[in-house]
């Protein structure tokens, strides 16, 4: 029998939250960078580092899909 | 099936020869050696040519964004004009409602301020490649001399931090170098205020594994795991951000990641030679001499041509065909095979595990655990 690792279901948006949540408020990660990166914060925010391995972060926030929480 | 693909960007080798000769580098020393037949740069006719190209697929796709990297070889050998004539074209030939991306991915030894000056004016985006702060860790990126190229690429990387012009900083785009200590190496970045960050796995096929890889065991993920700890358990909000870490939390916490490395995306981005041939992934490169050729070329071809040619239409789709191991694997949903390149071997195709296999699913697991412990308390 194949061992599960944890993950939280697509589906399941209302864990994903909250887990998103705590996560970025212990300070583990930035949920907005977890999520693709902030856009155009002109901070250096993102970086160029999109889908191919030189993928940006911000420009993944453009093109990646229904990663709602912030 | 029909590839269903939105075309988000091209990767543009705008130079096809490097002032570098990185020993692991696919587009010279992984057996590929077509880039000997390239023109050294990128003519102003092909520049028009995909810039036509790329208008009519947006304004017949309706597609909204576009995003061009500027690759190479080493693209800060063309010079400034080429840059300024690329800009200046793409704004005359898209139409005005596109919003357009331009990244450059750069070695950084000719990154001068001047550069900075004119990528910045022009909104280019820049992504530094370097693999750590000592000579150690550099030892693959040698120039053609076999001298290193570290001080020339940490000047570069200086010019862009004291430039005025660039509106984004550099992120650091690293290969995985085992003998770098991931403790120095995160700490000398955070002291370089770098703010992204990425590692790569070394390329290689099961044909051509990468130097110093060793079949069927543990090879990065514990190095990477490493530096995981020492990246999630520092509670400085002005920590770099580490691309890898973050795609696999978002896919462990249920997110979708367009990421050709992990996840679920299509490779939706082609490559333009230097002679404006169409390709797949460069990386394939790895696979074997001319392994990426195609005949298209952007002159006498269109962009959805590409979906026909049986290399891009299964690179497209990659993270949808993997083989019965993966499938029935428990990292899948998160690492989703891998690099399309790390499956290849000459004798099954692409019907491999990555041979980077066993470190996705222990690293995988062991962020999935850290996951779990901080969200179970």
């Amino acid at each position: 029998m194949m061992k599960k690792i944890f993950t939280i279901a697509r589906s399941d948006k209302k864990s994903r939250r909250k887990a998103l949540e705590k996560l970025n408020q212990e300070g583990f990660i930035d949920a907005t960078e977890v999520l693709g990166g902030k856009q155009d914060d002109g901070e250096g925010g993102g970086n160029p580092f999109f889908i191919r391995q030189e993928a940006s972060n911000q420009i993944n926030g453009i093109y990646q899909d229904s990663n709602d929480f912030i | 099936m029909k590839t269903e693909a939105t075309i988000k960007g091209l990767v543009l080798k705008v130079a096809s020869r490097c002032n570098l000769n990185c020993e692991y580098c696919y587009m010279y020393n992984l057996g590929d050696e077509t880039y000997k037949a390239q023109p050294k740069f990128m003519s102003q006719s092909i520049v028009n040519n995909l810039l036509n190209k790329v208008g009519t697929y947006l304004t017949q796709s309706g597609s909204k964004t576009f995003t061009f990297i500027f690759h190479g070889g080493e693209p800060l050998l063309v010079g400034y004009d080429f840059y300024r004539n690329f800009v200046r074209k793409a704004k005359e030939l898209l139409p005005a409602y596109t919003i357009v991306d331009y990244i450059l991915q750069t070695n950084g030894v000719l990154l001068t301020d001047e550069w900075c000056r004119v990528l910045g004016s022009l909104d280019v985006r820049i992504g530094i490649s370097l693999d750590g702060l000592t000579e150690v860790a550099n030892k693959y990126r040698i120039d053609h001399q076999g001298k290193s190229s570290l001080m020339a690429t940490l000047k570069g990387f200086s010019n862009t931090h004291q430039s005025k012009y660039l509106k984004y900083l550099p992120g650091i785009l690293s290969v995985i170098n085992l003998e770098s200590n991931p403790a120095q190496l995160y700490q000398g970045y955070k002291e370089l205020k770098v703010k992204h960050l990425n590692f790569l796995f070394p390329d290689g096929t099961y044909d051509n594994l990468p130097k110093g890889y060793k079949f069927d065991e543990i090879n990065y993920a514990d190095w990477l795991i490493e530096l995981f700890d020492l990246w999630f358990f520092d509670k400085d909000p002005q920590k770099p951000q580490i691309g890898i870490f973050n795609h696999i939390t978002n896919l462990v916490l249920g997110g979708h990641v367009k990421y050709d490395s992990f996840g679920e995306g299509d490779n939706i981005f082609l490559i333009i030679e230097t002679n404006g041939d169409i390709e797949p992934q460069d990386s394939l490169k790895a696979c074997g001499d001319s392994f990426t050729k195609t005949n298209l070329n952007i002159t006498t071809h269109t962009l959805e041509d590409s979906f026909n040619q049986p290399l891009i239409k299964f690179c497209i789709d990659s993270q949808q065909t993997l083989c019965q191991q993966c499938q029935n694997c428990s990292v899948v949903e998160v690492c989703r095979g891998g690099y399309i390149t790390h499956r290849y071997s000459r004798d099954r195709g692409f019907d491999n595990p990555s041979i980077h296999c066993k470190d996705f699913e222990k690293l995988i697991t062991y962020i999935s655990e850290r996951i779990s412990d901080v969200l179970t308390v």
